[in-house]
């Protein structure tokens, strides 16, 4: 892959504090949405995105960065398996943060539109929830103690639920 | 009575005068009332109270029924207010539940009233899983599974059109001999929901694990109503196989993986080419096949293994009168070409004279795909089976396909044990690999095989059986292990 030749188009992205980044259009590309805006020739030089701080930002560059990369598994039949490998191991290590930043990751990701990040995200959310009480996944999703169920409806969903519960 | 009794302060209908007085009347107390002051004017009205403490008790009443409206209506606010400390919205929180196991759906749904609106989503209940895995201390279960029908039903229901896979019943956490599983909370009818409602057209998989409640009728029924199913696990269901497979071919065409295992003592297990004929005939996409614990002729193994092209795992573990002559003709007369793994542990009957022509054709080219074998023996069993490294070419083969995995007991002496990988060694070797091939090349599940064991005998149980014993007694059988 070539993907770092300087002439390659650049796009320059605006965080919400005021940070750019300026990164290959490949890169760019991974994200659905703004893959529309440049094909719409409605992208500016500069592309503000209002609701994402520089922190995700740089990680959700981080990752596209990574997976524009590595070979698609569309291109062609006989990818390399050290390349699917190293591209699950990166994709495991890029999970491990905190629940808030999953969050923040995953609704930036959400709206940009990029899927696999997307997925990558609801998998971490959902692991993490996984096997645990409701008690548990509360502070784990830091679900406010004003959220909780009427008693009426709590009963009725342990009621539902009566095999699950102990 | 003339009117029915009411509660005292109901709310229910607002065009009630009364209610409408009531109405004002709470609004300007709740607008003009100042807490602080609310003491002295309370004592202050009480002193001029004939019946003090009938008017005590309705302050008290009164009071609780407005603490009780305000903080009901303060949680319902709270879900509305949600939405800002869970960020994300409907679909994206779905997509997050189908994600987990139907436990945690569970769950999930009792955690705040926003999620228990997502968790009734269809597509958190699309694969169904209600196994029950059973840690065992002895003879002992130490936990009884709760799954019960109604459970089931109501996880089916929630599915609806979106039910992709089902997995019920209870798992054993290792094998215990002789052991007979009682009968729990599922019985026949834990499948009923699937047959309303114009049957389970999108399910694709379906697993039932020692539901002995379960007969034929129930089973067929439900099978019947499933003509998407690429994908079937019974085991240990005390149910007709040759009825089942006669259902497989009538109404399951599409099926491409079909683990069956017998459970132990079952008189039914028997499978003569008669049964099997239409099956092989009508489905044609098999590429999984395991029968265990049947009683299994050479004669229908080649039928069956010949019979589906695309078969590449097939496995015939603990089967009886299984002697091993369908390896030689297949060898000979073609059959099994995609074959990658072949499973053939405990098969009590195999002989080590078919196992050394298997060898044979092997090296001759045969079966260019198999790269795992397992002729090993399961636990439990107590007839050990322990090959010669001198009769059969081992490291022949292992020279000419040098990733082929073979799990076995070989060995000659005490000290000779062969592993997976070729290499001679004298120690024993209980450790590594994991034995199912289902778990690692197809998306299999971790209950294939109730009975797993270490795959490699240690050399002291071997050292009792020694190979020349066996293939003595082999010779002498040759060419009589082909009833059918």
């Amino acid at each position: 892959m070539s993907t770092s030749s300087s002439s390659s188009k650049k796009i320059v992205l605006k965080s919400a504090d005021n940070e750019t980044f300026e990164i290959d259009e490949i890169v760019a590309l991974e994200s659905q949405a703004i893959k529309n805006m440049i094909e719409d020739e409605c992208a500016d030089n500069v592309i503000p995105l209002g609701n994402i701080d520089s922190k995700t930002l740089s990680k959700i560059i981080e990752y596209c960065k990574k997976h524009a990369e590595s070979p698609k598994k569309d291109d062609n039949a006989d990818i390399d398996e050290k390349a699917v490998e190293d591209l699950k191991s990166f994709d495991a290590e890029f999970a491990k943060v905190d629940m808030p930043l999953i969050q923040d990751i995953l609704m930036a990701a959400n709206f940009l539109n990029i899927d696999n990040l997307i997925g990558l995200m609801c998998r971490t959310i959902a692991d993490r929830i996984k096997g645990k009480t409701p008690e548990e996944i509360r502070k784990i999703l830091n679900i406010n103690k004003n959220d909780l169920l009427s008693p009426e409806q709590e009963a009725k969903a342990r009621e539902e639920n009566s095999w699950a519960f102990d | 009575m003339k009117t029915p009794k009411r509660p005292r302060y109901s709310n229910n209908s607002t065009s009630n005068p009364n209610n409408n007085n009531n109405n004002n009347l709470l609004e300007s107390f709740i607008s003009n009332t100042d807490p602080a002051s609310l003491t002295t004017s309370f004592n202050q009205i009480l002193e001029s109270q004939p019946k003090k403490n009938d008017f005590i008790q309705r302050a008290i009443d009164i009071s609780s029924a407005l603490l009780e409206a305000a903080n009901r209506s303060r949680c319902e606010q709270a879900s509305a207010h949600n939405a800002f400390v869970w960020p994300f919205p409907y679909d994206l929180t779905v997509k997050v539940f189908s994600m987990i196991d139907t436990q945690s759906v569970c769950n999930v749904a009792a955690t705040c009233s926003f999620f228990h609106k997502c968790a009734m989503d269809p597509l958190c209940y699309a694969d169904i899983d209600l196994v029950t895995l059973v840690p065992m201390v002895g003879f002992q279960r130490t936990l009884v599974p709760k799954v019960n029908n109604a459970a089931v039903s109501a996880m089916i229901q929630r599915a609806g059109n979106a039910l992709q896979s089902i997995k019920l019943g209870e798992v054993l956490d290792k094998f215990v001999y002789g052991y007979k599983m009682p009968q729990f909370l599922l019985t026949r009818s834990c499948l009923s929901s699937l047959n309303g409602n114009g049957g389970a057209p999108s399910l694709r998989r379906l697993h039932l694990y020692n539901i002995k409640g379960m007969d034929n009728t129930s089973l067929l029924a439900s099978l019947s109503v499933c003509p998407s199913l690429i994908d079937l696990e019974i085991v240990c269901l005390y149910v007709d196989w040759k009825l089942t497979l006669e259902a497989l071919s009538k109404h399951i065409p599409l099926i491409e993986r079909l683990i069956c295992e017998s459970s132990s003592g079952d008189k039914n297990a028997g499978l003569r080419y008669a049964n099997c004929r239409k099956f092989i005939l009508n489905c044609p996409n098999i590429t999984t096949l395991a029968l265990k614990g049947f009683e299994m002729p050479d004669f229908v193994a080649r039928k069956l293994v010949k019979g589906f092209r695309k078969l590449k795992h097939v496995d015939f573990s603990n089967t009886y009168h299984l002697f091993g002559s369908f390896l030689k003709t297949l060898g000979t007369n073609g059959g099994g070409e995609n074959l990658e793994v072949m499973i053939l542990r405990g098969t009590r009957h195999l002989k080590q004279v078919r196992v050394k022509q298997f060898f044979e054709a092997l090296l001759a080219g045969a079966w260019k795909s198999l790269r795992h074998l397992d002729i090993s023996r399961t636990e439990g069993n107590r007839l050990i089976r322990v090959y010669s490294t001198s009769f059969i070419p081992i490291k022949q083969l292992l020279q000419q396909r040098p990733n082929f995995r073979l799990l076995a007991e070989f060995g000659k002496s005490e000290s000779e044990v062969i592993r997976s990988d070729g290499s001679l060694s004298s120690q024993s070797g209980s450790d590594t690999s994991d034995s199912s091939p289902y778990t690692s090349t197809s998306d299999g599940s971790p209950y294939a095989s109730t009975s797993d064991g270490p795959p490699y005998t240690s050399t002291s149980d071997s050292s009792s059986y020694v190979s020349d014993q066996e293939s003595g007694s082999d010779e002498s059988s040759d060419d009589v292990d082909h009833p059918v």
